[in-house]
């Protein structure tokens, strides 16, 4: 829903995170794409530690609000989508 | 319960979906659908967990029952709908063609099209870029089996009616092609660019183009003989355009501009069907059914936080929504409740650009009234292009000019030279809303002809009427 304009328009990442001691929360997940796939302007996509309200995440196509939110540990193959509602249709 | 039977084609086939080994995770946090005791899936409305199927079932039913609740729309009516390719659009024409597909049980039939207004002359982009647009665009009118139209948004200044192009469907009309003529079509370009290059503020800029786009598009609807325009705006987004309506001064239409029968203008109405489902149901919905939303940037799109009233109102209604999910529906209810005085409603003019009733008689201790005695008292207005704001002068030199054009049809023709507009002019042919807007354009000229030659025709009912007073039968009556 235009978030990918953020990511130098690039829709789909394929990412491999490497072995921690600490599992990777989606927490962990946002810092890291902060520094490493967002082009430009993070306050549109990141506010303080969370994803800005009116930008959806899905784990694999579930509402991340019933895996746990941020604290949700992600597991290998894990498809992870994010729709931005904002500027709606 | 929720079984969903092949005849039903509101859930497409499952091969689209690629099969994930959610079920595991979600049995461990343990929420399950509150119908059908499956696994949920998403969270709708305040905290309801869904399977996808009982979702699914959930939204198309709100959005049946909320058409056949209204009966807004009789059997037969022509139903044109304003498509932009976001979410909301592209789920809302899949709603209705699935509602209207052979098989389905529905005593409710109407006519659709669908009519795409582009807007690339407010934000140039890339030609290869614009053109993957149009292509996703067209395929998604293309596959809608609807009569479809392109129009854009620059026709709105055109002389005469405005042009559009025919995609599919109906060869009935004699559809007149809006790029058959260049050199028109660069010349109204041009001075749609200049209509935006003139207002100073984003926020203007945004509040003209949405009323331009209203406005083309109930012409279009008139010109092809459709008597709605269904809107795709998300419960979110109407509450984001209330509580920004009320900061801009359009607060007396709040109620209209959010309602889902909305009938301001004379032929034209308009429906917000999608008006009870938050831009997260829709998104989840969208993304459920794999639809393909084209997203095309605004002028808006990656502007700050501050950088206008709507991108401010948008950011506060989104992360209160995120908080408190019951703000939503909150403020639209509170918006239901909110009409104007209906009794002078008959009396009044309706303003220019939107077609709300103007506001003509407000008492001297209004706070509309205190308004204008404070702008009347800052001498150097450079906003307007005439030079004298004296009501009483503009009256002598049309009665100078009035001569009887011979028209018996109500329309006065005469004193047809372009007059410059005036402030006076504007407080009486626009509500407070648009006249604060104006205030913010340097030059009114610029205006599209349609416009102008509204406020010209207004102004001079007006005179005529201020002229033959006395001969009236009774002040409420129009001749």
């Amino acid at each position: 829903g235009g978030a990918e304009l953020l990511f130098d328009k690039v829709k789909e990442h394929e990412v491999k995170l490497s072995h921690d001691n600490n599992p990777w929360t989606i927490r962990k997940l946002l810092v890291w794409i902060k520094e490493n796939l967002l082009k430009e302007r993070p306050e549109l996509f990141v506010q303080e530690d969370t994803v800005r309200p009116g930008i959806l995440i899905l784990v694999n196509d579930a509402d991340w609000e019933l895996v746990g939110e941020l604290e949700y540990e992600i597991q290998n193959k894990d498809r992870i989508v994010f729709i931005s509602t904002l500027h709606g249709g | 319960m929720c079984q969903i039977t092949s005849q039903n084609d509101v859930i497409p086939k499952e091969d689209c979906r690629l099969r994930y080994p959610y079920l595991s995770i979600i049995k461990s946090v343990g929420k399950s659908c509150m119908k059908c005791q499956e696994p949920a899936t998403v969270v709708a409305r305040l905290h309801d967990p869904f399977c996808r199927n009982c979702f699914l079932v959930y939204f198309t039913h709100r959005f049946r029952a909320t058409f056949g609740k209204s009966k807004a729309v009789r059997n037969g009516e022509k139903v044109l709908i304003a498509f932009s390719g976001g979410h909301s659009s592209c789920t809302m024409l899949h709603l209705v063609k699935e509602g209207l597909a052979e098989g389905v049980h529905k005593k409710l039939r109407y006519q659709p099209g669908v009519v795409y207004v582009d807007e690339n002359v407010c934000l140039e982009q890339d030609k290869e870029e614009r053109s993957a647009q149009m292509r996703k665009i067209e395929t998604w009118l293309k596959e809608s089996t609807f009569p479809s139209y392109v129009t854009c948004i620059e026709e709105v200044m055109s002389k005469c009616s405005p042009g559009y192009r025919l995609i599919s469907g109906d060869q009935s009309h004699d559809s007149e092609d809006g790029h058959d003529n260049p050199p028109t079509e660069n010349s109204m370009k041009e001075e749609f660019k200049q209509l935006l290059e003139n207002t100073s503020s984003l926020t203007t800029k945004e509040d003209l183009i949405q009323k331009l786009r209203l406005k083309l598009l109930k012409q279009i609807a008139k010109q092809l003989g459709y008597t709605k325009i269904m809107f795709g705006d998300s419960g979110t987004r109407l509450a984001t355009v209330l509580l920004g309506n009320l900061a801009k001064g359009h607060g007396e239409t709040v109620h209209q501009d959010m309602s889902f029968l909305d009938t301001r203008g004379e032929e034209v109405a308009i429906i917000r069907p999608m008006r009870e489902f938050t831009s997260k149901e829709i998104a989840l919905f969208s993304h459920q059914c794999c639809l393909q939303p084209v997203f095309i940037p605004r002028i808006s799109t990656k502007a700050s936080r501050l950088a206008s009233i709507d991108t401010l109102t948008e950011d506060f209604v989104n992360g209160l929504q995120s908080n408190f999910p019951a703000t939503v529906t909150t403020v639209l209810k509170t918006g239901a409740k909110l009409t104007s005085d209906e009794e002078t409603i008959g009396k009044r003019h309706t303003c220019v650009l939107c077609q709300s009733p103007v506001d003509s008689s407000s008492s001297a201790s209004s706070a509309s009234a205190a308004t204008q005695y404070s702008m009347s008292l800052r001498k150097s207005s450079t906003v307007y292009s005439s030079s004298s704001s004296e009501p009483e002068a503009a009256c002598e030199v049309a009665r100078d000019n009035a001569s009887c054009c011979g028209e018996g049809d109500e329309s006065c023709q005469s004193a047809k030279k372009n007059e410059e507009l005036t402030s006076a002019d504007l407080s009486v042919v626009m509500c407070y809303g648009c006249q604060v807007m104006m205030r913010d354009v340097k030059s009114l000229d610029r205006l599209p002809s349609s416009v102008l030659a509204d406020v010209q025709r207004q102004k001079r009912r007006d005179e005529m009427r201020l002229e033959i007073e006395d001969f009236l039968l009774d002040g409420s009556e129009e001749g």
